[in-house]
């Protein structure tokens, strides 16, 4: 069928050139469209970042760390949204063991994401939402959680503790990068 | 069923009767590929509006944010490449064709009676597509963009009378902003589109009411061919050719990445868009007050000129060796842009080179020996303390004027052999490693006349240090972060203050390599050596020299860029001390002295990656790099070519 009845009395013998020049316009229509459309629908299919910021936070002089006791830090984490860099506040939960030795745990529980808390009375972190417990060490003493708690890379550089932030899956045995 | 449909349709809407009127049309003559300029300036006019809405779900038009929303799109976003590479060169393809169409419509005579409205609607397009050329360059905000608002803006401001109304009116106020930003974003975007659809829309109903032109020969026009399909299909050719076109130079040739704007880098020569380089060679012949003649006398001139044509040239003969005097006029005007825009691209390539020129018309001419010592002030490092006509370092006192403190030779070669014979408390290292001619050489530099200024801004520090040649080690006190030391130091400077390790704003810029490696040249080569390949000695470090960045140090190397230009942005932001007893130089903190701005340090950063091998914008791909994919397009092209042409073969041969 042909678009338009443009067809004329008398020009049956030109249809046979008329017909392939509709082929032509028709097949170079639809490549300009697929080159065209394609990378269009692609592209609002979201950016592909693929590394996510690796700055190391500074969290406080290493010697201000108690020893055997669980403290919370807060700090500033820089976080990238598009083109743009967002800085808040997070924290985490420090346990120095001596003086080169410190675990640094990620406040968020393994099992479903709530942030818990210590309870230095019984010298627990409990989770409030379903009673996770682990202990100083991070590991589970009782309760629905997966896996021990998420433990943050660290370092030290001029007597000052630093920590990597990072969030990983909850709900997962293993511990997997989000 | 589709009949069925496209029947209900046209019983409640004439749009079978609405393609007729828009395609049933002879053509005097028949199709030609002459007559496709103009659907080819409206295929590419429709790529810009559709490349444009769809840059607008990435881009913001923030002073702040605009450059890195738009290496956002074109580094992160799939196809954004591609996306911003076809809008960038449709923009030059647009003033191309428009001009092409022009010259096609010229020739042929087509703005003769009573086609007088389409050419002048015509005449309004021209317009309309230099404005949205010259607003949307400015939208990233880079270096480029900036400074073409800058000059533009200016040149406004030139037209008598109106001129500084008009320039106050275009940006808002009397500073270039973000109030400027925004109406540049408007212009672009909403008002000058507008009106230009509408004006295509008459431009195309006034062609459609007279038709074609046709050969200006009656012999020729004899003959004559439908606009369906045989002109469409001619067009549609031409706009895949366009559209490959276009792909292939968004793929190779990527739009550059000039840097984000900055006020103060005076380091640039502004250079308009290639399309406007004409303009700019004709002012270099309007000095002073005759300036106005070039910017804005000549281009009413020539708009009207183009306005009076129709009227001007009124016999009905349409053949072009019938109209020699309007024939010889538009190809000396055709030439003439030609010749303007190739000087003004190839003028002033090395413009960057005044900004290093002495300010004062004096000549300072160095002796051979002095020459030769000028040499030594640089690869020995002298430049990273001292400074010398507004160049060089603050830790040690400015050199330039020690001709004129009544130093003889002798007293600065007994200062470079043992710096502690002036003075027991100078930190100078001695430089003992220099022979004694070299000594001479550096000593005859130092006492040779220098110029006072130099158009490097000057670090303000470096000047208040002037007058107290003796007392280097305790003037630069004042300056916490930088390289400091005590005057009783045998400590040494093995540890400063508590340093941030973290990155500043300039590691998420993309700079421009080449504007990185002039920065590079005037502030680090001094230290680093001649394309970073180190080499310069450094008394007191460990390793003895100043570390080479070509390549770089491995724990800060990087392929990935982001996290390369953050491991070394620390360093240029919050310099460094070199491990050892009491190194002679050392890493200046650049960003925190204000030395370089933010923009510069992301030139560097961009210049220093490059010479790593590492292209600071690079593109995250998913599926293709931009090479694959214009192979991919132009094999699915080819293809579909050959396989019509062995088609139109077999059916030759059948009839």
């Amino acid at each position: 069928m042909s678009l338009i009845d443009d067809i004329k009395p008398g020009e049956s013998k030109t249809i046979p050139r008329r017909h392939f020049l509709k082929i032509i316009t028709g097949i170079f229509s639809g490549f300009i469209t697929l080159t065209l459309a394609i990378p269009l629908i692609e592209s609002l299919f979201g950016s592909v970042i693929k590394t996510k910021n690796k700055i190391f936070s500074k969290l406080t002089a290493y010697n201000a760390i108690p020893e055997d006791k669980p403290v919370n830090l807060t700090f500033l984490i820089t976080e990238d949204d598009a083109f743009i860099k967002n800085v808040q506040p997070e924290n985490v939960w420090v346990v120095k063991k001596s003086d080169s030795e410190a675990k640094v745990f990620s406040p968020v529980c393994p099992h479903l994401g709530c942030r818990y808390t210590w309870h230095a009375d019984q010298k627990l972190f409990i989770c409030p939402c379903h009673n996770s417990v682990f202990n100083a060490e991070g590991q589970v003493v009782s309760g629905p959680a997966p896996r021990p708690l998420d433990t943050l890379p660290t370092k030290v550089k001029d007597d000052n503790l630093y920590v990597l932030w990072e969030r990983f899956k909850p709900g997962i045995p293993k511990k997997e990068i989000i | 069923m589709a009949t069925k449909i496209w029947q209900w349709i046209n019983d409640r809407m004439p749009v079978a009767k609405m393609l007729q009127l828009g395609l049933d049309e002879e053509i005097p003559g028949g199709s030609s590929f002459f007559f496709t300029l103009g659907s080819a300036t409206l295929f590419v006019f429709i790529i810009q509006i559709v490349t444009g809405i769809w840059q607008l779900f990435y881009y913001v038009p923030t002073v702040d944010h605009a450059y890195d929303s738009l290496n956002y799109l074109r580094l992160f976003v799939p196809y954004g490449w591609l996306i911003h590479g076809l809008h960038y060169w449709g923009a030059s393809a647009m003033v191309v064709l428009v001009g092409l169409h022009m010259l096609r419509v010229f020739v042929w005579g087509a703005y003769k009676k009573p086609r007088e409205m389409t050419w002048l609607i015509g005449v309004l397009l021209l317009l309309i597509t230099v404005g949205m050329s010259f607003t949307g360059a400015v939208l990233p905000w880079d270096e480029r963009g900036y400074w073409a608002a800058v000059v533009g803006t200016s040149l406004a401001g030139t037209i008598p009378f109106v001129g500084s109304g008009l320039k106050f009116f275009i940006i808002g106020g009397n500073m270039l902003g973000q109030v400027a930003l925004s109406r540049f974003f408007i212009l672009h975007t909403a008002i000058i589109p507008g009106i230009a659809m509408i004006m295509i829309a008459a431009h195309i109903i006034a062609f459609r009411k007279f038709g074609s032109v046709g050969p200006w020969t009656e012999e020729k026009r004899k003959k004559s061919g439908a606009f369906w399909p045989d002109q469409v299909s001619k067009d549609i050719i031409v706009a895949a050719v366009l559209l490959l076109l276009l792909v292939l130079l968004s793929a190779f040739k990527a739009p550059p990445f000039t840097g984000p704007a900055d006020a103060l880098d005076a380091s640039i020569t502004p250079k308009p868009e290639w399309n406007f380089l004409f303009l700019y060679q004709a002012l270099k012949f309007f000095p002073g007050s005759l300036e106005v003649i070039g910017t804005v006398g000549i281009p009413t001139l020539v708009i009207l000129i183009f306005i009076a044509l129709p009227f001007i040239d009124r016999q009905t003969d349409r053949n072009p060796l019938k109209r020699p005097a309007f024939m010889i006029g538009g190809f000396v005007f055709v030439i003439l842009v030609l010749t303007l825009t190739i000087i003004g691209y190839n003028s002033n390539e090395k413009g960057t080179e005044v900004s290093v020129k002495p300010v004062s018309k004096k000549l300072f001419k160095l002796s051979t020996s002095a020459a030769e010592g000028k040499q030594l002030f640089a690869t020995y490092g002298c430049i990273a303390c001292h400074s010398m006509s507004g160049q060089g370092g603050t830790i040690g006192p400015v050199l330039t004027n020690e001709s004129q403190k009544g130093r003889t030779k002798d007293w600065v070669l007994a200062q470079l052999k043992d710096p502690k014979s002036h003075n027991p408390k100078s930190i100078m290292p001695a430089f003992t490693m220099l022979n004694d001619a070299q000594l001479g050489e550096l000593a005859d530099f130092v006492l040779s006349e220098h110029p006072a200024t130099s158009d490097n801004p000057v670090n303000p520090s470096a000047t208040s240090n002037q007058a107290k040649p003796d007392n280097n080690a305790s003037t630069t006190s004042d300056q916490n972060n930088s390289a400091q030391t005590n005057a009783d130091t045998n400590q040494t400077v093995t540890k400063r203050e508590a340093k941030p390790i973290t990155p500043g704003p300039a590691a998420d810029m993309i700079g421009n390599v080449s504007h990185g490696a002039l920065l590079f040249q005037q502030d680090c080569e001094s230290c680093h050596g001649t394309n970073g390949k180190g080499g310069v000695p450094n008394p007191g470090s460990l390793s003895g020299q100043v570390p080479s960045l070509n390549p770089i140090r491995k724990n800060l190397y990087s392929t990935e860029p982001q996290t390369f230009a953050n491991n070394i942005d620390v360093i240029i932001q919050h310099g460094a001390v070199p491990a050892g007893s009491n190194p002679a130089l050392q890493m200046f903190d650049y960003g925190d002295s204000h030395t370089l701005t933010q923009q510069q340090i992301a030139h560097l950063e961009a210049y220093i990656l490059n010479l790593n091998g590492v292209n600071r914008a690079q593109i995250e791909v998913t599926a293709f790099t931009p090479k694959q994919y214009f192979v991919i397009t132009a094999g699915i092209f080819l293809g579909a070519s050959i396989i019509l042409l062995l088609i139109g073969l077999t059916k030759k041969n059948r009839s």
